[in-house]
């Protein structure tokens, strides 16, 4: 291999390492719902409840874990990317707020406030009022 | 107890719940956004699901944020972000607990923009530190706009960053806070 080769080689590695570096750093987030199996599946108030009685000990047991909530519809609200759907128990003030991820969109529309629903997503921990599960996908039975 | 001391007890109960919710107001999809900005690098972050309480007749304000719900332009910087330097593991919360000065000199019954000063304990990678900064409320008919910018160093939060990337994370980090409130209905 003569010299002019190995440099047009080299060059071209250099490149095409330098494009799949750019790629991966500026690459878009991944924002699609969770599609793995749940780590936990509970009640909304059972999960709720876990976090009042000791958030230090929740928070380790839950954060980052995919966890399945049932509970009703309590507030509805969308922006251009996802939903956030709100499971409380009527008369409660705490509740799950679980932001849908953005391959939802069509799914959540069916979903009403008052109506019992299935929910997955990444416990993130609890904000003052509500758990925060991410990146939700609604479940189908 | 005779039936009108009940009734005057239970209307004195209720008048004073009424009275102390008019006096709230709330939000939980404030925004903070952050950019950390060097020669080499800028990254910026924005958390959409802020949540806070702000009592009009105190001045009490508070808010927590869950560190995980930042959203980066670098896909790779949530990963740094969350497990290196935030260590979200060990810190899921950041949060803030203070009081707006003088509030008894705002008319929140006249729409206007107020300059303010808030005070009190700002708690990041479970780092608590007493903190005073300026802000705008913006009354509105129904609402509140709440926006403050201020820096935070990451030295005072004991926030370490490996000697490898050190020039790519900014020491001093800029921050803007914006929270619409409404009034609290619960």
């Amino acid at each position: 291999m003569n010299k002019k080769t190995v440099i047009i080689v080299v060059s071209a590695v250099v490149i095409i390492v330098s494009i799949i570096a750019v790629i991966y750093v500026f690459r878009s987030p991944d924002t699609n719902g969770i599609t793995s199996k749940p780590d936990y599946v509970m009640p909304s108030d059972s999960l709720v409840a876990y976090f009042d009685k000791n958030e230090d000990a929740a928070n380790k047991l839950y954060n980052e874990k995919i966890i399945q909530v049932k509970g009703i519809v309590a507030e509805i609200t969308k922006d251009s990317a996802s939903y956030n759907i709100v499971l409380r128990d009527n008369n409660a003030t705490e509740g799950v707020s679980c932001t849908t991820g953005s391959d939802q969109l069509e799914k959540a529309k069916s979903v009403a406030i008052g109506k019992i629903v299935e929910i997955k997503g990444i416990c993130f921990g609890k904000n003052l009022i509500d758990v925060s599960l991410n990146k939700c996908a609604i479940v189908e039975k | 107890m005779c039936l009108k001391i009940k009734i005057i007890i239970i209307g004195l109960l209720f008048f004073s719940q009424f009275g102390f919710s008019q006096n709230r107001y709330f939000t939980k999809t404030g925004t903070i956004y952050f950019m950390s900005h060097t020669d080499a690098i800028d990254i910026d972050g924005t958390n959409k699901q802020v949540v806070s309480f702000l009592d009009i007749k105190t001045g009490e304000m508070v808010f927590g944020v869950l560190v995980k719900s930042f959203e980066f332009t670098l896909a790779t910087a949530s990963e740094h972000f969350n497990e290196t330097y935030m260590e979200t593991h060990l810190y899921p919360k950041a949060s803030f607990k203070g009081i707006i000065k003088d509030i008894q000199k705002i008319d929140f019954s006249k729409p206007g923009k107020y300059d303010v000063v808030v005070e009190g304990s700002l708690t990041i990678h479970g780092v608590t530190k007493e903190v005073s900064e300026k802000g705008t409320l913006d009354v509105k008919e129904n609402e509140i706009e709440a926006s403050s910018s201020f820096q935070v160093s990451i030295n005072d939060y004991k926030i370490t960053v490996p000697k490898l990337v050190e020039a790519r994370v900014a020491k001093i980090v800029d921050v803007k806070v914006n929270l619409t409130y409404k009034p609290y209905q619960k």
